[in-house]
């Protein structure tokens, strides 16, 4: 019986010829003498010949013709990354298709997500780096966000600097940010500033930047940037003023007439200036052109 | 020990054959490698050539792999499109044939395990069969000690078709390859991964285990 198992371990070789002398001489030997592992070995060319004898089948004759078109058909780029996404989900046979779709479907949406979310959520995110450079720049602010002259008296201070902006920026169409979007554009500098800072809408914006400067000395304030692009209507200055004088800053602003605070604020948002010290914060002013 | 005269002529006969094989071989790859310089020099009717010259093998092996023409004709256009997508990355590290089967099998097994777990096979199995009234091959009445009388009919031909298809994936391709297709070991080996003696054995385990379900089958 051992021997009948080991005989039968040797048969494919055997069978094709590739058994060294001394085994196929045992083997042959042994079916001579063993009934059963013949009619055994006769099965087994028996199944190798039916195997090798299937019918023969041949693609149909426009099956160039087909491929060519299917070639094309997903030449496009579009196309491409669709069947790259298919080829990939039919690669893993392991994982049922409803999951791998559903598995796409949830990284798509999380893509959406991450891309089209408000900054806010996405700072957590930032690296050491970008936190560092951050800090040594403006920091920059995606939607228009104005002040009113109520909300700036117990304004709260910010202990980080506002995060980054994404490269394109929501716009209304008649040269301003807008947070209802109509179409997109790359940031401009009066989009550089951060959610801790002010927003100042004014027809004569010019105006109104010589005011600031004017209000400064008087609650002993200090101009550190100042950025203006005449041609695209919008200044950016930086200032660091006394914590104390935070409010008094926005109500001159206010005040000195010639400009106007919180025309389209976010009511639920407070602005909040990045503290520098103890008693003094750094602010950012944005001016931009009021429509007329 | 002294060699009989049959013996010394199947040597000279094994020789010149695979003399025979091995030049073929060499000169069909030589005829494939211009091709794909053609085709990377952006001429597609090089591709063209390549699949004229493969279409009815790749389609076979397909047809092994789903049991179905409209199945085979979809996947064996998969694979042709899957390799002229990818001919560009293709090194020759091996012979673009052993490639291009080794693309035939990864996609032919994909496509059993996904029309398996789809019932593809259990809906359409029985009824494949109907069409030539030979149901009753379950109940053949052979009571020839002689197997080899059972070849000419068609009752083996759907035996082994469903023996194989109850095969193990991994045992499944191989007997495919080797069996009904004629690769030899080494392509075997090539394109599925593995060492020639891990093929041998799995082919021979595959082997026996169609050779017993063929026999509960018919006897």
């Amino acid at each position: 019986m051992m021997d009948c198992e080991r005989i039968a371990d040797q048969f494919g070789a055997f069978y094709e010829g590739d058994s060294d002398a001394q085994t196929e001489k045992m083997v042959k030997e042994h079916l001579k003498s063993c009934e059963a592992c013949r009619e055994d070995f006769k099965w087994y060319g028996v199944t190798i010949q039916a195997m090798a004898n299937l019918e023969q089948v041949a693609p149909p004759n426009d099956f160039l013709q087909q491929l060519n078109a299917r070639i094309d058909k997903t030449s496009s780029p579009f196309r491409s990354i669709i069947s790259q996404i298919k080829n990939l989900l039919n690669s893993l046979p392991t994982v049922p298709v409803p999951v791998g779709t559903v598995s796409l479907a949830f990284v798509t949406v999380i893509a959406f997500f991450v891309y089209y979310a408000p900054s806010e959520i996405i700072q957590t995110g930032k690296s050491d780096m970008t936190a560092k450079r951050e800090a040594s720049t403006p920091p920059i602010e995606v939607a228009s966000r104005t002040v009113q002259p109520h909300m700036v008296a117990s304004a709260p201070f910010a202990s980080q600097p506002a995060p980054y902006s994404r490269a394109l920026v929501p716009y209304d169409g008649a040269g301003r940010p807008s947070s209802a979007t109509v179409s997109w554009r790359f940031p401009t500098v009066a989009d550089e500033i951060g959610g801790d800072n002010l927003t100042v809408e004014s027809p004569r914006f010019d105006i109104a930047l010589k005011n600031l400067k004017d209000i400064l000395p008087d609650i002993q304030g200090q101009l550190i940037d100042e950025k203006i692009r005449w041609a695209h209507g919008e200044a950016l200055v930086g200032v660091i003023i006394p914590c104390s004088k935070y409010g008094d800053l926005a109500s001159a602003l206010v005040n000195h007439g010639a400009v106007e605070v919180g025309a389209r604020s976010l009511e639920s948002e407070s602005p909040a200036p990045t503290r520098v010290d103890n008693s003094n914060v750094r602010l950012y002013i944005r001016f931009t052109q009021a429509p007329q | 020990m002294p060699l009989d005269l049959e013996t010394i002529l199947n040597l000279i006969c094994l020789t010149v054959t695979s003399l025979a094989l091995t030049g073929s071989s060499s000169q069909a790859n030589d005829e494939d490698e211009k091709l794909i310089e053609r085709f990377a020099n952006g001429d597609r009717e090089a591709f063209s050539q390549l699949v004229t010259k493969y279409q009815k093998k790749v389609f076979s092996v397909a047809y092994r792999f789903v049991g179905d023409t409209e199945e085979a004709n979809d996947l064996a256009q998969e694979v042709f499109t899957a390799a002229y997508q990818n001919l560009k990355n293709f090194r020759g590290d091996s012979k673009f044939s052993t490639w291009l089967f080794q693309i035939a099998t990864n996609r032919g097994k994909n496509r059993f395990k996904y029309l398996k777990r789809r019932g593809f096979f259990t809906n359409r199995g029985s009824s494949e069969n109907d069409d030539e009234g030979d149901q009753s091959y379950r109940a053949f009445p052979d009571h020839s000690t002689n197997p080899e009388d059972l070849l000419s009919g068609s009752q083996i031909r759907h035996a082994v078709l469903e023996a194989i298809n109850e095969l193990d994936p991994d045992h499944r391709d191989i007997v495919i390859l080797r069996d009904i297709e004629g690769f030899s070991y080494d392509e075997i080996a090539q394109m599925l991964n593995l060492p020639e003696g891990t093929t041998k054995s799995r082919l021979h385990r595959a082997r026996m285990v169609v050779k017993e379900k063929l026999k509960k089958v018919l006897l």
